[in-house]
C-alpha cells in the first residue's frame, strides 16, 4: 500500500498552530485534502482573515449546522477552499465550532468570504442560529408565509406532518 | 308562439338531443374510437419536480419507444397536453405551481403519480416542507411505486392507464 503523503495539510495545521495557539483546540486530518480544525467561536473573524489573506483560503463552499440537543449545543462549520492557489485547489479546511443551544449567535463573516452570504442566511432559517453583522440575514427557501420555528433543530416536531 | 315558449321548447329539444348524442357516444363504435384516439395521443407534460425525472428520460427515449403505446413526445404547449406526470417529490412550494399546470391542461387530462415520493412522501415522508400524497392536490389516474421506478415500470404504468381510458365514459 502507497504511503499517503499529508504534507500539505500538516503544512497548514502548522501555520494555523503558530499563529493561533490558543484559539485552536483540535486539529485532525480526516483524510488527505481534508482537514478539520476545531476552534473558539470567539475568534471566527481573525481566522477567517487569516485563512483567506495568508493561507489561501479565499471563499467558502459551505456553512453547515448540527444540532446536538443532548450536548445542548449547535455545532456550525465553514468549508474552506481555495481559487487562487493552484497547489492547495483540492484541499478543503472544515472550520468547525461550538454554540450553546439556546441564543446561539456568532460574528457574520460576509465581509471577509462573500460566498458565505446565503449559506449564512440559510443556516440562519434552518438552526435559527444568529450571524451578528450579517448584511441581511433573512429566510432562505422556507414558504413565503413560513412563522414556524426553524425547522432543522431535532426537538421540533410539525404534529400536523404526522410527526411524534 | 311567444318568446317564452320558445325558449323552452328549444331548451327541451336540446336537452333531448344531448342525451341522444350522449347515448350514441356512451356504447358500441363511436365511444370505441373516440376512446381509441384518446390512447392513441397522449401529450405529456414535462414538470421536472424531482429526481425522478432522469428515469422518465430513460423511459422516453428511443430503447423503450413509448410511442408504440401513444406517448407522444415532449413537446408543444401545455393547454394541448393531457397527461401529468408527477416526476417525483411535491414540496409545497412546488404543489402551488404543480396545482397551476394542471389546471391549464386540456381536458379529458390524466394524471400519474411517480415515485414513492409523489404516491405517499416516500423518504420525505412527514418532512414539514413535502405534500406527502399529489392525490390531496388533484386525482390521480395511476400511481408508480419506487425510488425511483424503473422506465419499465413507468411504461406499464401507460399501459394501464391506456386499458383506463379504453373503458371510460366518453362523457363523464
Amino acid at each position: 500500500m502507497a504511503q499517503v503523503v499529508l504534507s500539505r495539510e500538516e503544512g497548514i495545521i502548522n501555520q494555523l498552530k503558530s499563529r493561533f495557539p490558543d484559539v485552536i483546540k483540535e486539529v485532525k486530518v480526516d483524510r488527505a485534502r481534508r482537514v478539520t480544525i476545531t476552534f473558539d467561536k470567539d475568534h471566527i473573524q481573525e481566522l477567517a482573515k487569516f485563512m483567506r489573506d495568508e493561507a489561501g483560503f479565499d471563499h467558502v463552499i459551505g456553512i453547515a449546522g448540527i444540532d446536538y440537543p443532548t450536548h445542548k449545543k449547535i455545532e456550525v462549520l465553514y468549508f474552506a477552499a481555495s481559487f487562487s492557489k493552484p497547489d492547495i485547489q483540492d484541499i478543503v479546511v472544515i472550520l468547525k465550532t461550538e454554540l450553546p443551544r439556546d441564543n446561539a449567535s456568532i460574528a457574520s463573516v460576509v465581509s471577509i468570504w462573500e460566498s458565505a452570504h446565503f449559506h449564512e442566511r440559510e443556516t440562519f432559517e434552518m438552526f435559527g442560529v444568529k450571524f451578528e453583522g450579517h448584511p441581511d440575514l433573512r429566510k432562505l427557501l422556507t414558504l413565503d408565509n413560513w412563522d414556524g420555528p426553524p425547522p432543522m433543530l431535532k426537538d421540533i416536531k410539525f404534529p400536523e406532518m404526522g410527526q411524534r | 308562439m311567444s318568446q317564452e315558449t320558445l325558449q323552452d321548447f328549444a331548451g327541451v329539444w336540446i336537452g333531448k338531443i344531448s342525451e341522444v348524442v350522449k347515448t350514441l357516444t356512451g356504447s358500441g363504435p363511436i365511444k370505441y374510437l373516440i376512446n381509441w384516439s384518446r390512447m392513441y395521443a397522449l401529450w405529456p407534460v414535462h414538470i421536472t419536480t424531482a429526481c425522478c425525472s432522469a428515469e422518465f428520460g430513460a423511459m422516453m427515449g428511443p430503447r423503450l419507444d413509448p410511442e408504440r403505446f401513444g406517448l407522444q413526445a415532449v413537446a408543444g404547449g401545455l393547454r394541448q397536453c393531457d397527461l401529468l406526470i408527477v416526476e417525483g417529490t411535491v414540496t409545497k412550494k412546488m404543489a402551488k405551481r404543480l396545482k397551476i399546470v394542471y389546471e391549464q391542461m386540456a381536458k379529458p387530462r390524466y394524471v400519474i403519480a411517480m415515485g414513492d415520493c409523489a404516491c405517499s412522501g416516500g423518504l420525505f415522508h412527514d418532512s414539514y416542507s413535502i405534500v406527502n400524497d399529489v392525490h390531496q392536490l388533484f386525482p390521480v389516474d395511476v400511481y408508480v411505486p419506487g425510488c425511483p421506478p424503473r422506465p419499465e415500470a413507468l411504461l406499464s404504468a401507460i399501459v394501464k392507464l391506456r386499458e383506463k381510458i379504453r373503458r371510460e365514459e366518453v362523457f363523464a
